[in-house]
Formats: structure tokens, sequence, C-alpha cells
């Protein structure tokens, strides 16, 4: 790097701060977390590229946000056709969707409470399938199960878990 | 929870699970597409399943420790993750740049290249310039300009007159079966075909079993049998190359058969194949039968007292100040006649039948229907997209958005998008869903490709205003049916004034978006109430005419 260090390592410092809160953002918009993976990298990468014309640090969470959503959209137009890929126009409406205004560290919280009120197995079965580049096929193989239980047990605990947090956080239950 | 809810969590569980259907996704993008509420339950989720995919990213991996509490794991992972993440980061960061680097300097000759879409690729190498009671051996039906990939094409019956994008021309007669190689070369692996070569096309060869013949700017016909392989030759001359013998030239008139391995040159019969001319006078009448058996055929459609606009664009008048669009309806309704702003009139379907053409940002037809209201509708119309170059590409639009105003486009993505606006928001609403109802959106699976097929497509769609259902179709088959969750109950629709292939009134003081059409349409119905599918693929099969 032919960069200061002392920039790259704000530059890292400010990426590392803002990592989930993109990546969470981008979950919306690109299939797999694959995709994510590569977006967020791809975003950091121009960031990196771009971070000198940065005047003002303390924007540089809604700077990097803009980014991520430039080349999601991007990313998301070199994709092929697939049930998992979302028409441009609804792509476009959920890019442009208000994050929540719940801070991340709010949404954290809530899901930490949500997690605590399940059983440890289903706690940990939810975890599980949560893992980047375990499929619920591993998962039911490693458990002797079969794909569609452990896949039916697996959707009916994100849903409580989903419900839970929604109504801690709006302070609603779902209709 | 409602089951409608549960449906909904299960969609987006199995899209995050990367699982869902094409129909299952069709459902889940049309939830999401009419409701700002679900988008927003569709956020949460995908931002919580990031969240639980950090976690466990960064969580103990091991099964030996089943049952670490969750808290602890979320802490240590809170705390970790400052070092953790840190270098990560930062080791991807330089590889990514390294390999960034490498690519830009391998492929620096086709960097230009790079970044921009990718060209599409054309594997054809002929056209299907004319057909004459064509039918195909594989069964497949061809229509008029479809462009052939290289391969075998047995014509069961009929005449086919193929262009090779060489400029070579081949007459290809039932029974007969020839495999397209490339531009510049084709087979006759049985019976009859002649052959047409222009200058630029000097040196097309066509291959027999036992002969080549090349040809050097003529006019040729050549036959293959179990026995023979046959060439005559009718005008200039051609080269027939057989192995291990010298190459002789055939000229005009003269004629070169090969049967067991026996050459012999004698003279061209020219009546056994079908000239030119002939096909030409049969296409004529092809064509001149097909439009008076449509136009018999329609004059039913045309009598239909639902009928509200019945529009075939056939120029009616010479005089350039002309420019309306007469409505077909019997009675006609004066009025309903609409008017051609910009658009172009252009070939239709076939030979002999008109369409408008929508090109430019100002192309439109304007048309009024007054303040007629309606149960329901049918739009159905014959169109030929060039290209999808806007978000939205109008098919028929109210001016405006008003209460019970239908909308009809197709979106960029090819999907079909028909929509009807409900009035303003309920002031005694408590949910989102139940303030923001006017906007009744019903979106298709993607029928168009983005870059249009330049080939005649009939779309259709019905609404039930009491309802609120939609069907939408596309070649006569039911694509979609949908009823909008925000459907107030009973309502009618009206049209008022309106356009097809654009959108906009010249005297709307706020700006409007372009949604211009980019491609023709010769014929366009609407109908006030929802005709059945039945009915529709009545429309479509009487349209085709094949």
């Amino acid at each position: 790097m032919t960069a200061p260090s002392d920039e790259y390592e704000e530059f890292v410092r400010l990426l590392i701060r803002e990592e989930s809160a993109v990546k969470a953002y981008v979950r919306r918009l690109v299939p797999t977390w694959q995709d994510v993976e590569e977006v967020v990298q791809q975003t950091s990468l121009v960031a990196w590229k771009k971070f000198s014309e940065l005047d003002d640090v303390s924007r540089f969470g809604g700077w990097l946000m803009t980014i991520a959503r430039f080349e999601a959209l991007k990313y998301r137009r070199s994709l092929a056709r697939s049930p998992l890929v979302f028409s441009e126009p609804l792509t476009e409406l959920l890019a442009d969707l208000d994050s929540p205004s719940v801070p991340v560290s709010d949404r954290r919280t809530a899901l930490e409470e949500c997690l605590q009120k399940l059983s440890a197995a289903h706690r940990e079965l939810v975890l599980r399938a949560h893992t980047p580049g375990i499929t619920i096929r591993d998962f039911a193989n490693s458990q002797g199960k079969s794909e569609a239980a452990i896949y039916k047990l697996v959707q009916r605990v994100r849903h409580r878990l989903w419900d839970c947090v929604r109504s801690k956080l709006i302070g609603e239950e779902l209709p | 929870m409602s089951g409608d809810q549960e449906r909904f969590n299960d969609l987006v569980s199995d899209w995050l699970d990367g699982s869902i259907s094409q129909s299952n996704s069709e459902e889940l993008q049309a939830k999401l597409i009419s409701s700002e509420k679900r988008r927003a339950t569709f956020a949460l989720a995908c931002q919580l399943d990031a969240d639980l995919r950090l976690m466990s990213e960064k969580a103990e991996p091991s099964q030996s420790q089943p049952s670490i509490a969750v808290n602890q794991r979320w802490n240590n992972w809170y705390v970790a993750s400052g070092m953790a993440v840190g270098i990560l980061m930062a080791a991807s960061l330089l590889v990514v740049a390294t390999l960034h680097r490498d690519r830009d300097s391998n492929t620096r000759l086709s960097g230009e290249l790079q970044g921009v879409t990718e060209e599409s690729v054309n594997f054809s190498c002929a056209v299907l310039r004319h057909s004459v009671d064509a039918t195909f051996a594989d069964g497949i039906v061809r229509s008029d300009g479809d462009a052939l990939p290289a391969g075998r094409l047995k014509l069961a019956s009929g005449t086919v007159q193929i262009e090779f994008y060489s400029g070579a021309s081949v007459l290809v007669e039932g029974g007969a079966e020839i495999e397209l190689v490339d531009a510049w070369e084709a087979r006759c692996l049985s019976g009859r075909m002649s052959v047409n070569v222009p200058p630029p096309a000097i040196g097309f060869r066509l291959k027999l079993p036992d002969v080549d013949v090349v040809d050097l700017g003529t006019e040729f016909g050549v036959e293959v049998s179990a026995e023979n392989s046959v060439v005559h030759v009718f005008d200039g001359e051609v080269e027939a190359h057989v192995e291990g013998e010298p190459v002789r030239r055939i000229e005009q008139g003269g004629s070169f058969r090969r049967s067991n391995t026996q050459s012999q040159v004698g003279k061209a019969v020219p009546g056994r194949f079908v000239d030119a001319k002939a096909f030409d006078q049969q296409v004529r009448e092809e064509t001149q039968r097909r439009y008076e058996r449509w136009w018999e055929s329609i004059q039913s459609v045309r009598q239909d007292e639902r009928l509200l606009v019945y529009y075939l664009f056939n120029r009616e008048s010479e005089w350039p100040w002309e420019r309306r669009v007469e409505d077909y309806c019997i009675p006609s309704d004066p009025s309903r006649s609409g008017s051609a702003v910009g658009a172009r009139w252009a070939d239709g379907r076939w030979p002999g039948k008109r369409a408008i053409e929508f090109k430019r940002p100002s192309d439109r037809v304007r048309m009024n229907l007054g303040s007629e209201k309606y149960d329901g509708l049918t739009m159905a119309a014959w169109v030929l997209v060039d290209s999808l170059d806007r978000r939205c590409n109008a098919l028929m639009l109210t001016d405006g958005y008003e209460d019970g105003e239908p909308h009809w486009q197709i979106l960029d993505t090819g999907e079909m998008l028909f929509s009807v606006n409900y009035g303003k928001p309920e002031p005694q609403a408590k949910t989102s869903d139940e303030r923001f109802p006017h906007n009744q959106l019903y979106l298709s699976p993607s029928v168009f490709p983005r870059r249009g097929d330049r080939r005649w497509h009939h779309v259709a769609v019905t609404f039930d205003a009491r309802t609120g259902e939609a069907v939408q179709f596309f070649d006569g088959h039911e694509i979609s049916r949908q009823v909008s969750r925000h459907h107030p109950g009973p309502r009618q629709i009206t049209f008022g004034a309106c356009e097809i292939g654009n959108w906009g009134l010249p005297h709307q003081v706020a700006s409007v978006p372009v949604r211009n059409l980019n491609g023709r349409i010769d014929e366009f119905m609407i109908y006030g109430e929802p005709l059945s599918p039945q009915e529709i693929a009545e429309i479509h099969a009487l349209g085709k005419l094949k």
C-alpha cells in the first residue's frame, strides 16, 4: 500500500464499525450470503479508493451505504435470471427503503434477548443453520435427520425469532 | 398470526435459504411490490439473517460445546470482533487490491470492454424469409422472419425460402432436408432445393452426399435421393467437386449427375423445381388468403357489444395531415377514434397488415373514452417490442392516474404490470396497508427479454373491479391471476382521456416520467368487461391464423 498508514488504519477502523450494518443492508438486495460478501468486499475496495474524497469522516456510514447500494444494484444486474434474483424495480424499492430507524445495537440486543427465550437446542439449531457455508442439508446429515424435517423446524424457530424481535423493536404484534 | 402472514414468512425463509421456487418467488415479489409494510418486514428479516450469520460466523464452530450460552457467545463476538474482523478485512482488502491490479495489467487489451454490458451473441446463420403452407418434421412452428441456427431442418410439406447471412437464398421444397452449417455453407441431405447466389455471396457452398457445389454467381437446383445427387444450373455457372476427380465447371443449361460412383454431365431440367417467380406468386396468394380469412373471422368480434374500442391501425388515408386511428367496432362511436401523434405507420404481423410504430418520447396515440364507468375491463393487443428502454414501457395509460383509472405497461424486466388507482387513503385507517390502498399493482412473471425479441406477441389483461381480480395473458396463455390485497370492495373503472404507447399530457404542468414504447402495435382492443380465459385464447387464435 502506498497510502499513508494512518489513513489506512482510520479507514479500516471505520469499515469495521460499519461492516455489519452494510451486510445487513445488502442482504436484502442480493440472493445469497456469498453474494453479500462479494458486494461488501467490492464496496470496501471502492470506498478505499475514494476515501481521500470524503471530507467528513462522521459521514462515513451514510457514504459507505451509498456505495454499497450502487455496488449491490450493479452486482444484481450481472446475475443470471433465477427465482432468487428479484426484479429490478423491486430491488430498487428495497434499496430505497429507509433502514428502520432502530439503531443496530438495539436490534442486536433485541435479537439476543429473543435468542435467550428459545430453548438451548433451538438456539443451537438456529445459529448452526445460519453458519456461513453450512447448508440445511449438511446440518440435517450431521444430525441424522431428514432435510425436510430440519428445514421445517428451522423455519418455525426463525419465525418465532422474527416475531419476537419485531414486537420488541416496534412494540406491536404482527397482524 | 394470520395464515397470510405465515405464508409470507415461509416465502421469505425460502428465499433466504436459497430454496425458493419460481412460482413462490413470483408470489413473494408480488407481495413485496404491493406493500411497503411487507418490504419493511422483509428488510428486518434480512437484517436479522445477516446478524445471525455474523454471530454464527464468529462463534466457536466446534460441536463438542453444543450449549454455549448465547449471551456469552454474543459478547465474545462483540469484544473479539475488533481484532479478528480488523485483521480479516485488512487482509481481504490487500488480496482484492492485488488481484485487481493483476487483472488490470493482464487484460489491458480487452479492458475497454470490461464493465461494459456484455454484448449479446448470435448463434444463427440464416433467416426464414417466407413460407407457404410449411410444416416442419420436428413439429416446431416457425414464422417468417425467424432466425435459424446451424443444424438440420426437415420440411414435411410446403415451401420455404431461407436467406443465409452471406446473402445466398435457398428455396426448399416439401420433403427435403437441409443442414445449415454456417452463413457460407449448407448441405442438402435429401429432396429438392434451388439456390440463388447474388454477387456478395459468390463462393457459397452447397454440399450433396457425393458432390460439393461451389457457386460462381448463379442460380441452380439440386436433387438428392438415395441413388442420385443431381445439380441443374439455370443461370451462371458452378463448380462441382467430387473427391478424386478433377473439378468440373457446369455452365448455364447444364447438369451434373453423380450416382454409384459414376459422374455424368447432361442438360438442366428447370421445370422440376419451384422457381423464384412461382414461389413469389405463392407467397402473394398465401398472404392474400390469410388476410381474407382473418378479415372474415374478425367480423363477429367487431360486433361484440362489450367492445369499447377496436383499433387495427390500418392506414385510412393518404392525406399527410389525416392522423385518425379508426375504431372498427360495429356500430362505431366516432368519438372513440384515436389520433396518432408522432408515431408512424409500419408493417404489421404479416404483409398487407399495417401497424403503428412508437420510437421517440413524443410518439403516442391519443384517445378519449369518456367518463362512463364499467365493472371491469379487458385490454388485448398485438405488440412487437424492439427494446425495453424505459423502466416502464407504456401499452395504455390514462392521463394522470385518477380514481378508478387503469394503467398497463411492460417493465424493463419483461414483466407485465397492470395497475388501478382507487382514490385517497382512508383517514381512519390504522395500519399502513390500509393507509395506502390506492395503488393496486398486478405484476406478471417476466415474459419479454429486455432487449426485445422483435416478434409479434399477443398480450392481454382482464380485470374485475367488483372482486379486484386481474388475470394476465401472454400469447393466449394465462400467466398470472391475482387479487390485490388492497382491493377496497366492489368498485368500477373508468378511462377518460388516455393514450396508447406513451404517458403524459401535453398541457400537464408536472413533469412526467418518460414511458414511451419502443416497438409496434397492430391491434388494440378494450372491452368494458373481463373476458374469460377461453375468450382471450380465441382472440389470440384469430390473430395468429396459422
